[in-house]
């Protein structure tokens, strides 16, 4: 069905849907087989744990399909990916306000200590550097590195202004960048070395 | 200077020139600068790579569809990941693409049209519909270079032009409105070679005589004018020629139908591309339609009648369907991209099983380059040579494209037809 329906955007979905030419729930197949990657890289990377990533990635799409907006279809000019963003951050702010957030050091410590880095580790301890942030910091680098947000679009769904934002991010990126510089510099050299 | 937010800036594209200039000059003067770059590049490749290595478990998929009732999607291909912004070097390249496309382009038009004009301009000496000459004029000492004038025209305009100099020669059958032989003067010792036949002798003093002496109106043409396959030897009696040693030649204006330049080895070929891939879908929308499309242009040199060789650009659309992997489970991804190519082939005539030199079949091989891979080409095909200044192309083409995909080497086929004409000069 994705192949079918890959070509037409999601206004054109939701018009199609809106003169019954798709049902509602294919409509909402198509858009959880378009989103749903980047949302789940979302929760996994704003949140600690896999667990707690997948409890909010399902609750997350289960709301969705739920909310008003998407029973009415009122996406005319509202971007879907945009919207299910909001409704995940809403759902994991829930889910950190009732779950207390433990970095566990030794297991960082334990991943660092090895001296040959491959990329597949380091993407590893990207994920863990990524814990050390506080989540004002982590939330916005997550939009924009992983989603490929606007500073805007953040902006817009986190609620603060743009300069905020881009420099929260730049904090963000410069703070990761120091934790992993040791371990960029040995990837870096291990390439020159195998090149 | 805050260096780490022009680094930033940078790499988040919104840096402008006068900025990029002052971060690249400390770049290249300062290691721990260029260290600190080297690091955020590194770790912007590297959060895009661990964007793509996430995948949605299918335990969630499963609860939620399940959850709601609906039936699970097959994991036919995994949802559209943020693009991986390009590395610093495709950046560069692609930011100059569009410029030197468009340069290369306009280039290769106007060299088109230039000698297009010039080629068109010469023509007209060879052309039944003549009106203009060089009247070559002499004196005693020297040839005169040239006089325009009309061959059809009147009397009087005749008049005009002999008229600019006393010593030129007098036409005294003017009045004649059609022109069937010009009278070329040539020395008899270089009958072959008229276009050094002035300079060859310039000691004749009187070579006016043979104007004077004609019986039919003649102009002398600058001979190198004139196409050689356009010019008869005319062996007129004696009393045209006068005591000169020079032989006459005839153009025969009747017999130049169309256009015949001279064979030339260069060529500007243009043509469309038709051609399809047939093992997947072929309405897959393109994320990017630029102007100059599914069309190629090449430049051909011609080593004789048999053999020619060129190069050849070009933007074709390439539907490409392939299996990568990400995490432990694989998915198809089928795209569309347009792809600029590029690349040298070799092309076999054969004229000798063709019809009268003017439908002429051909073989071709192509092998180049495009943004994604290596591609191969193979042509049969047709050629109509209108004239050996126009030609006219059709032919069935087979292209592949070979593309790297996670160390594995994808291929797509495409087969259709291909038309265009081309350009000799």
């Amino acid at each position: 069905m994705s192949k079918e329906y890959s070509k037409y955007n999601d206004k054109q979905l939701f018009e199609s849907c809106r003169n019954n030419h798709i049902s509602k729930n294919e409509l909402f197949t198509e858009l959880y087989t378009r989103y749903s990657q980047r949302i789940y890289a979302y929760c996994l990377r704003v949140l600690s744990t896999i667990e707690d990533a997948k409890d909010v990635f399902q609750e997350s799409f289960i709301s969705f399909y739920k909310s008003d907006k998407f029973n009415n279809l009122e996406f005319q000019n509202t971007s879907v990916f945009g919207y299910l963003l909001i409704i995940t951050r809403n759902v994991c702010l829930n889910h950190k306000r009732t779950s207390v957030e433990l970095v566990n050091i030794d297991d960082f410590l334990i991943g660092f200590n090895d001296s040959r880095y491959e990329e597949k580790e380091l993407l590893k301890l990207i994920s863990m550097a990524l814990e050390f942030l506080d989540i004002q910091y982590r939330e916005p680098f997550v939009l924009r590195q992983y989603e490929g947000l606007s500073y805007t679009e953040i902006a817009e769904i986190i609620g603060c202004n743009e300069s905020t934002i881009r420099n929260r991010v730049w904090r963000a990126k410069d703070k990761i960048r120091e934790i992993l510089a040791p371990y960029i510099d040995d990837l870096n050299k291990q390439s020159k070395v195998n090149a | 200077m805050n260096y780490n937010d022009l680094i930033h800036q940078f790499l988040d594209g919104e840096l402008d020139s006068l900025k990029e200039d002052i971060l690249f000059s400390n770049l290249s003067n300062n290691t721990e600068i260029r260290e600190m770059f080297k690091q955020q590049v590194q770790l912007h490749l590297l959060t895009q790579n661990d964007m793509a290595s996430i995948t949605t478990p299918s335990e969630s998929t499963n609860y939620i569809f399940s959850n709601l009732g609906l039936s699970v999607p097959p994991a036919e291909k995994p949802a559209p990941v943020a693009p991986i912004p390009p590395s610093l070097f495709e950046k560069h390249i692609l930011s100059h693409y569009n410029k030197y496309l468009t340069t290369a382009l306009t280039a290769i038009i106007s060299v088109a049209l230039t000698s297009m004009f010039f080629l068109l301009y010469q023509s007209d000496f060879t052309n039944s519909n003549i009106n203009t000459a060089s009247v070559i004029k002499q004196n005693q000492n020297n040839y005169n270079y040239p006089v325009s004038t009309n061959f059809e025209t009147s009397a009087k305009n005749n008049d005009l032009a002999s008229s600019n100099n006393s010593n030129e020669s007098k036409n005294p059958n003017n009045d004649k409105q059609n022109i069937k032989y010009i009278y070329l003067n040539s020395n008899t010792q270089n009958n072959d070679n008229n276009s050094q036949i002035f300079a060859e002798n310039q000691n004749q003093k009187d070579n006016s005589n043979i104007i004077k002496n004609s019986t039919e109106e003649s102009f002398v043409l600058a001979s190198s004018s004139i196409p050689n396959k356009n010019i008869k030897q005319n062996k007129l009696g004696s009393n045209n020629v006068n005591n000169n040693p020079l032989s006459i030649y005839t153009i025969d204006l009747n017999s130049l139908g169309q256009f015949q330049g001279n064979e030339t080895n260069l060529t500007l070929q243009w043509r469309n591309i038709t051609s399809r891939s047939g093992n997947v879908p072929e309405n897959l929308p393109s994320a990017q339609e630029p102007l100059f499309i599914n069309q190629g242009i090449a430049l051909i040199y011609k080593l004789d009648d048999n053999n020619s060789f060129g190069i050849e650009i070009g933007q074709e659309h390439f539907l490409q369907q392939f299996v990568r992997k990400i995490g432990e489970q694989d998915y198809i991804y089928t795209q569309n991209p347009v792809l600029f190519w590029y690349g040298g082939f070799y092309k076999l005539s054969l004229p000798s099983i063709g019809y009268k030199n003017i439908i002429v079949p051909y073989a071709q091989v192509f092998a180049g380059g495009t943004t994604a891979g290596m591609i191969g080409r193979g042509q049969l095909g047709i050629q109509y040579n209108y004239d050996n200044f126009l030609k006219f192309y059709v032919a069935g083409e087979l292209s592949s494209l070979f593309y790297n995909v996670q160390n594995k080497i994808n291929r797509t086929d495409k087969f259709g037809i291909t038309y265009g004409l081309s350009l000799s000069y």
